[in-house]
């Protein structure tokens, strides 16, 4: 049984249909990608399961509860965040702020979520960028501060938006290291990302999107060999050779 | 939280050792407007500092709380007191418009909508002047009665505006390390994030407009009862609705203080400027003003509470620190060899908490 059920959206701005009945599941405990050539719709569906987009139809089901269009606010409550492909943060608040902000999601006590906020960094070894600003830190840390801000809401699912664009190899290696150690807390992981390196050894299930329709999906190796999908991304003369 | 309820306590401290001490009725009336004042930067930072909502709007808030208990006590024969607390209720159910501007308009535009909301407040006082009294306003008869919060004695005012301070700067302090508090912060670094990770926005942004309103409803009714006289120009106009923005900036957003200074530095000037020379050049003032905001934006963007943050003071502090024997630093201390980042980090969450 999904956690996340995305089913048959439509999106279009003026005449351009950005989503064309897209559609697809994340199962808790395992991580699930969206890969697709540039303007594929990535994003885009992110954001309409997170609540910054409406659809114009279809459903994104959560937990059982049909949560389309739901606040975004809302959903982060109930256990749905995500990050955002360009790195937002809270930027003058300390990295530990920034993690105390994501988990008051779930207590009221500003004790309680120091304490966690505190657990947190110590296990992301954050230790010495604690009372630094968000902004002050290189791309690579702030992409782990941006996966701590959303694992500190507490949450089932979680929407990773390109973490590893612009990291360098190593901190790729340690941003595919964590990621795979997310499915262990019962989380579902939802991906998005062009570094194929990383999604091919991290993911569990892929899928495919195109033009904002479903391409192919199934395991990396499948999706690897799928002649549909290496026309996507290298154009047909390539499958066609 | 117990380091800024020692220097509320010290700073009530002082005014009450003024006010049992100084005979000097200018310097009194000095302290009583910036404590007013105080108070009322303080009331706008709930909204502009602490959550990022920049209103240049608070003129009309300070108004309703001028005129509601004067009106009421006039017309309906209210006792003051009530009218006082009705005062901060209008107050804070007018803020709630300037809430729902901030759910749509962001930035400049939102800072352009509330100014428009004080003006429209000074259109209505002056055109309703069969109420109002227009642009002249009402005088209230001075009369030595306590229980309308009309004093014989200068002092006694001084111990109002402080009491309005305080209960202000509690609140503040009680908030800003809230969860409500965080939240707002979060708000005012950013809007998407914040609401990401489960920051209401709609809640959190009318709880700290209200309680905004709340307080300069407050201020602007003791405001009224110490001038004795209210007219549109004293506390809707457009110059008024700039002081507490302009206060909390000169004084630094970030924590709870920065209002105070900025509050005691822009009325002392103001007291100096109109007598020395406002009398002769009309407007001189505001040009004053404008080059104090503009040059503690350049040279200091945390205010004049951020000052710490300058290099040579920050310098100063960490070989005092140094000197003193470790107390919590132990735990947090910095890696060997990375003094600059550590030097920095340490006041910016100072300046935060």
């Amino acid at each position: 049984m999904s956690i996340l059920s995305v089913q048959n959206i439509n999106l279009a701005r003026g005449g351009l249909k950005i989503l064309d009945n897209l559609s697809l599941e994340a199962q808790a405990g395992h991580v699930t990608s969206v890969i697709g050539p540039n303007g594929a719709g990535k994003t885009t569906i992110f954001n309409v399961i997170s609540g910054f987009m409406r659809p114009d139809s279809g459903a994104v089901v959560y937990d059982g509860r049909n949560v389309t269009s739901m606040l975004p606010e809302k959903l982060c409550n109930m256990g749905l965040a995500r990050t955002f492909q360009r790195v937002r943060g809270l930027p003058s608040l300390s990295v530990r702020d920034n993690i105390v902000v994501g988990a008051l999601n779930r207590t009221s006590s500003v004790r309680q979520a120091k304490k966690e906020a505190d657990a947190l960094i110590e296990e992301l070894d954050l230790g010495e960028y604690r009372d630094q600003s968000a902004t002050s830190l290189s791309i690579g840390t702030r992409k782990i501060v941006e996966v701590a801000r959303v694992l500190s809401t507490g949450p089932n699912v979680v929407l990773l938006d390109e973490v590893m664009g612009g990291l360098g190899p190593s901190e790729v290696n340690i941003m595919v290291e964590f990621i795979r150690k997310l499915p262990e807390r019962g989380i579902a992981v939802l991906l998005v990302e062009h570094h194929m390196e990383a999604v091919m050894s991290v993911s569990d299930h892929i899928v495919v999107i195109n033009r904002g329709r479903n391409l192919a999906e199934g395991t990396p190796t499948e999706v690897a060999q799928d002649p549909g999908v290496i026309e996507a991304y290298l154009g047909s003369e390539a499958s066609n050779a | 939280m117990k380091n800024r309820l020692i220097i509320l306590a010290a700073v009530s401290a002082a005014a009450i050792l003024i006010a049992l001490t100084s005979d000097n009725r200018f310097f009194i009336d000095t302290v009583i407007l910036a404590l007013i004042f105080a108070g009322f930067a303080t009331a706008w930072n709930f909204a502009g500092g602490m959550t990022g909502l920049f209103s240049l709007g608070h003129g009309g808030l300070f108004a309703v709380g001028a005129y509601t208990p004067v009106l009421l006590r006039e017309y309906f024969g209210v006792p003051t007191l009530v009218g006082v607390l009705l005062a901060a209720v209008f107050a804070t159910l007018a803020a709630l418009l300037i809430g729902a501007m901030s759910l749509r308009l962001r930035g400049h535009y939102f800072a352009l909508a509330t100014l428009a909301f004080t003006v429209i407040v000074t259109i209505l006082l002056t055109n309703f002047g069969s109420v109002t009294g227009g642009d002249e306003g009402i005088s209230l008869p001075f009369a030595n009665s306590p229980m309308d919060l009309i004093f014989q004695e200068k002092t006694s005012y001084l111990y109002l505006a402080l009491g309005l301070y305080i209960i202000t700067t509690l609140t503040a302090i009680i908030v800003i390390d809230s969860k409500l508090g965080f939240q707002m912060r979060a708000l005012r670094e950013d809007e998407v994030t914040a609401r990401s990770m489960g920051v209401s926005a709609l809640r959190t942004k009318l709880i700290a407009v209200m309680m905004s309103g709340f307080f300069s409803g407050l201020a602007g009714a003791v405001f009224a009862h110490y001038t004795l006289y209210i007219t549109p120009g004293n506390t809707a106009a457009v110059a008024v609705s700039l002081q507490p923005a302009l206060m909390a900036i000169i004084g630094g957003m970030a924590g709870v203080f920065g209002p105070l200074v900025g509050a005691f530095l822009i009325t002392l000037l103001k007291q100096q400027l109109i007598t020395v020379i406002g009398a002769d050049i009309p407007g001189l003032s505001n040009a004053f003003y404008g080059g104090l905001l503009l040059l503690s934006i350049l040279v200091l963007p945390n205010g004049l509470i951020g000052l710490g943050k300058l290099p040579p003071l920050q310098r100063a502090r960490n070989w005092i620190a140094s000197r003193l024997p470790p107390r919590h630093r132990a735990e947090s201390a910095p890696p060997p060899g990375d003094h600059d980042s550590s030097g920095s980090t340490r006041s910016t969450t100072e300046v935060n908490k």
